[in-house]
């Protein structure tokens, strides 16, 4: 079930990326590819969701596969800093989108033969899932994805004549490989840092002995006196401090 | 030419407010650009789409204020919970890492975004930006005396405030300090309740009114209560001083019964549904009933009967009901975003008094005004325009027909509530679109109630409404009780308590006003009104997210730019 969790929250992710991708385009029709790929997404989600939520029949088990968009940051499925299509330009963002399709796809192939989605009785929307997925991934893999790429952005690329030409000097079979392995590793070590419980655990756990042994000696130090009736102080120095 | 920047983080719902000459020029959320409701990261793109649009330097910002102090916020909660360090040891880790991913980092961003110098970080207290957000509103500058609430969860250790102000000048009165808080109460069932902290308080506040509140009693004598001029608070129900993660105890937990599964929510004749509804009722009771007594001490020791309400727990429409309805309180007033969101309101008209002596007023209630974003011409990509001879005539034929219209006119609501310019708009004669829009359409719980739009000339037909708090219903600040002739011509706008979130609008020149004086050619002097967003989403920002809420709602009409669309 964690596992539905967290394909809900990988989809959902995902059809954010996609939207970004389509507001931060400055080609409409490439913006208008992101826009469906981003629907897709939000319509897997939706799927997966309700799969999980078919599921979740013992009732203690509803609080611990609460799908809450706030926790896309600390699992590690957005970034606070940037999204994808700022942090990559189009082609390191096409490959990137390829890798995590691809391994959705195995992902969703797995699942179709298990005896657990069998039970949720889904399966042809899953089907369906499959196929959306493999339309993704033949646009991103293979190479008339980058030409194609090269057709909708033709205005933006005479405009970003280097960016191109950094691209295709860049994007040889080799780079495109190391970039797949590289976003691969990225994105095992992101998740595995954010879902292992026992090891948030013992690193809270010796934050806070940490900061409860340094905190000992100033302890008096460290007290706020309790606030009384005031009058509230707008002078400039006052508003300066933080405490 | 100079600017003053107000920011709101790092907890929930972060937003910016931006002032200049004494006027709030743009408000945004920052939950409209990540696209994640409640978005809580430091509203950097926000930010940058305003030193964009205004073309902001650091010689062009006066300063740049944050609505609390960060080191009182943190030492605060991070001392209570060394208090007990065995017992309460998540805390003083998840307080450890905000020291450098919390507010304390605030000018750290303000540099890196604002080059900003250091001089120009001010940081107003958690409460005042509050108190100054709920006065921001007001139409007229007067000086009047006015006793103000403000009640949330915690901000700079506080939890309840209550502030005298008479000419510019502000008196505390009265503090309760954490952890004794009503709000993080009311967080304690909506967690319990399987809804989201900082979210779903209005569900459970529209779930209360299908239970009888027989745990009130209860509740008031041994979880909380005010007494002798305090808050009475039992820590024992309660885990939010121990987990991040969970509000409530396992005393809590023993007491109320197993923890809900969503699905018992769906039969609302079920008794499982009827549980639920008696627990949600009386936590809101027992709120109310506090709310109440706290008033009437506060206007007894001062003799103010102006009264003001902010902080998170102000969006309790219904408590705030209760309030105003109350004798002793002669002029009730709720500013439309009491919550986090608006408080970087506050925190400008905080610096703003600092740095001019004067106060924020007269604000309006629609900002930024978003065509312009993205700069691609993609609406009509993604819609086709509909021709016609009556651009009004058009959508309120729709709207006779039973259609769904969104609408996406002049400038963004600045408070949670759809006010006509990011809403989806239906008939509120049929109650089957109402549960159609619910279930099928938002994908949101069959319980919830939908809030309908009048106009001011109207409403005392419909409602039973009194002068002194009529100003709040232009922003949806309070519920009203219906009139028999409502239930009769307008059933679906009514909640099962015979309440209603009215909108009032008596501006003849806004978009809604001049559809409903169209709408009275068939019959309608009312419409149905909801946020124009599905379920979980925030509300749409620009023409992509309405394609995309349109989309996964299957909705067909949208009214923009003075002309009607449909979805391709």
């Amino acid at each position: 079930m964690l596992a539905l969790l967290d394909f809900s929250y990988a989809e959902y992710s995902s059809g954010i990326e996609m939207l970004q991708a389509a507001k931060l385009s400055k080609n409409s029709k490439l913006a208008r590819g992101f826009i469906d790929h981003s629907l897709d997404e939000f319509k897997h989600t939706a799927f997966f969701l309700n799969c999980l939520k078919t599921t979740l029949n013992s009732q203690n088990l509803e609080l611990h596969y609460k799908f809450d968009t706030k926790n896309l940051y600390y699992l590690g499925f957005l970034s606070e800093k940037k999204f994808l299509f700022e942090k990559f330009d189009l082609y390191k963002f096409a490959t990137f989108v390829g890798i995590n399709e691809k391994q959705a796809l195995l992902l969703f192939k797995k699942i179709r033969k298990s005896n657990f989605l069998k039970e949720i009785s889904d399966l042809k929307k899953l089907d369906q899932i499959i196929e959306e997925e493999k339309k993704h991934l033949n646009e991103t893999k293979s190479d008339d994805f980058f030409h194609d790429y090269d057709q909708l952005i033709s205005d933006e690329v005479k405009h970003v004549k280097h960016a191109t030409e950094f691209s295709k000097k860049y994007f040889n079979n080799f780079k495109r490989q190391y970039w797949n392995c590289s976003f691969w590793l990225a994105n095992k070590f992101r998740h595995f840092l954010a879902r292992n419980k026992f090891l948030n655990n013992l690193f809270n756990l010796l934050i806070s002995y940490l900061i409860i042994i340094l905190s000992i000696p100033f302890k008096g130090a460290l007290k706020i006196k309790n606030r009384q009736e005031n009058d509230i102080d707008f002078s400039i120095e006052k508003s300066r401090l933080i405490l | 030419m100079s600017y003053i920047i107000g920011i709101s983080s790092f907890y929930h719902d972060s937003s910016v407010a931006i002032v200049k000459d004494n006027i709030l020029i743009d408000y945004l959320k920052e939950e409209s650009f990540t696209r994640i409701k409640g978005s809580s990261v430091f509203p950097k793109r926000s930010l940058l789409y305003l030193v964009k649009k205004y073309n902001l330097t650091n010689s062009k910002i006066q300063a740049c204020i944050f609505y609390e102090k960060p080191f009182l916020s943190w030492s605060i909660i991070t001392l209570f919970s060394l208090k007990k360090p065995f017992e309460r040891w998540k805390i003083s880790s998840s307080q450890f890492k905000k020291l450098w991913s919390g507010s304390l980092s605030f000018s750290t961003h303000t540099k890196k975004i604002l080059n900003l110098d250091e001089n120009k970080n001010l940081y107003a207290p958690h409460h005042m930006s509050h108190a100054l957000t709920a006065i921001s509103f007001d139409k007229k500058i007067e000086n009047k005396d006015r006793l103000i609430f403000v009640i949330d969860a915690v901000g700079d250790g506080e939890t309840i405030s209550i502030f005298k102000n008479s000419n510019n000048k502000f008196k505390k009165i009265f503090v309760e300090e954490y952890p004794n808080s009503l709000g993080l109460f009311y967080s304690a069932v909506t967690d319990y309740l399987g809804y989201s902290v900082n979210e779903g308080e209005y569900k459970v506040m529209g779930l209360a009114s299908y239970g009888t509140p027989i745990y009130k009693d209860y509740i008031l004598e041994n979880i909380i209560s005010w007494k002798n001029e305090k808050l009475f608070f039992n820590l024992k129900w309660f885990d939010f001083d121990k987990n991040p993660e969970k509000t409530y105890s396992k005393i809590f937990e023993d007491f109320f019964g197993k923890i809900p599964h969503k699905k018992h929510f769906s039969n609302i004749k079920s008794s499982e549904f009827k549980r639920l509804a008696n627990i949600a009722a009386s936590f809101q009771t027992a709120l109310e009933e506090i709310l109440k007594k706290i008033v009437s001490w506060a206007i007894k020791k001062t003799g103010i009967t102006n009264v003001y309400f902010s902080g998170g727990v102000a969006l309790n429409s219904r408590a705030m009901q209760k309030i105003a309805e109350m004798e002793v309180v002669k002029k009730f007033t709720i500013p439309p975003s009491p919550s986090d969101t608006g408080s970087s309101i506050g925190a400008a008209s905080f610096g703003n008094f600092v740095l001019n002596k004067r106060f924020l007023n007269q604000t309006s209630l629609f900002f930024s005004n978003n065509f312009f974003f993205p700069k691609t011409n993609i609406l009509l990509q993604l819609f086709d325009e509909i021709k016609h001879d009556d651009f009004f005539g058009y959508i309120s034929r729709l709207i006779s027909q039973n259609q769904y219209v969104c609408t996406f006119v002049d400038g963004a609501e600045i408070g949670p509530r759809a006010l006509g310019h990011r809403s989806i708009l239906c008939s509120a004669k049929e109650i089957s679109l109402k549960n159609d829009l619910n279930r099928n359409k938002k994908g949101r719980e069959h319980f919830r109630p939908m809030a309908p739009i009048v106009q001011k000339e109207n409403l005392s037909r419909y409602f039973y409404t009194k002068k002194k708090y009529q100003h709040n219903l232009e922003w949806m600040g309070m519920t009203l009780n219906c009139k028999e002739l409502t239930l009769k011509h307008y059933p679906s706008c009514i909640h099962v308590d015979k309440t209603s979130r009215v909108q009032v609008v008596s501006n003849k020149n806004l978009f809604i006003y001049k559809l409903l004086n169209k709408l009275k050619k068939y019959n309608h002097e009312l419409i149905l009104n909801t946020s124009f967003n599905f379920a979980g989403d925030p509300i749409v920002f620009d023409y992509i997210d309405c394609y995309t809420a349109m989309k996964k709602m299957g909705l067909n009409y949208l009214v923009t730019e003075n002309k009607i669309f449909v979805i391709k």
